[in-house]
């Protein structure tokens, strides 16, 4: 079975990164359904929180206002997220849900993000998306600005808390920093 | 169900490498850090009793 899962993660994930490379854009059709199964998968296999931070999830993201009462829910969760081992994957989900308010991913990214991390509900992997996005922003950014920027990073630093313009520069593909960190997370398994 | 509908598939690189970093610092320090700050609030306590 996870020979299957294996080979059909790393798939969709060539597709997505194929995808985002040619349009920017990944259709709803190849994020939205895989999401829901692995959420579904995991709900029905004794990982039942899942559904409830979900929901959480979707909550905030649809009534941004509503931010606190999410937050009270995740913590009344915790007991259960720790039982059930989902840790990392409550963490990585409200990182990539913080990073798609400041407009720094996109949806389509945020529910690949989602999803690999509801499947497998690992720190290891949720470290490898980490570094593999420094490592995969530090080429693209370094392409860009070459010896600026430490300059542009410094200043880059001042304006975190704002969301970035939907028109901003610097816009790159995000879904081949998945499929990166996805191909060191199976290496590291077969290891 | 605005997340849902996002179809974008980019990263804002200058951005993302500034929080990446951020948040990688963060998670390192608390690592580091969380077992000897649980250490001195376990010891802090102890002397209260």
């Amino acid at each position: 079975m996870s020979i299957i899962l294996y080979i059909a993660v790393s798939v969709w994930l060539l597709w997505l990164s194929i995808a985002d490379i040619r349009k920017g854009e990944v259709s709803n059709w190849l994020t939205v359904p895989p999401l829901l199964l692995a959420v579904t998968w995991q709900t029905v296999h004794d990982k039942w929180v899942v559904a409830f931070l979900f929901a959480l999830v979707m909550l905030i993201a649809e009534w941004p206002s509503s931010w606190p009462l999410g937050m009270a829910g995740i913590a009344g969760l915790w007991r259960y997220v720790v039982d059930q081992g989902l840790e990392a994957t409550m963490m990585s989900w409200m990182i990539v849900l913080i990073l798609w308010f400041l407009n720094v991913l996109g949806g389509a990214d945020v529910k690949a993000v989602m999803t690999l991390m509801v499947l497998f509900p690992d720190s290891r992997l949720a470290w490898l998306l980490l570094l593999s996005g420094v490592a995969v922003s530090f080429f693209y950014a370094i392409r860009r600005h070459g010896k600026s920027l430490p300059r542009v990073l410094w200043a880059t630093l001042g304006t975190i808390h704002r969301p970035v313009a939907d028109d901003a520069s610097g816009k790159a593909p995000a879904m081949p920093v998945l499929a990166l960190a996805w191909g060191a997370y199976l290496f590291v398994r077969i290891l | 169900m605005r997340l849902i509908r996002d179809r974008r598939a980019s990263e804002y690189s200058e951005v993302g490498m500034v929080l990446f970093l951020v948040v990688l610092v963060g998670i390192g320090a608390f690592e580091l850090l969380g077992g000897n700050v649980s250490l001195v609030v376990d010891e802090v306590a102890n002397r209260l009793r």
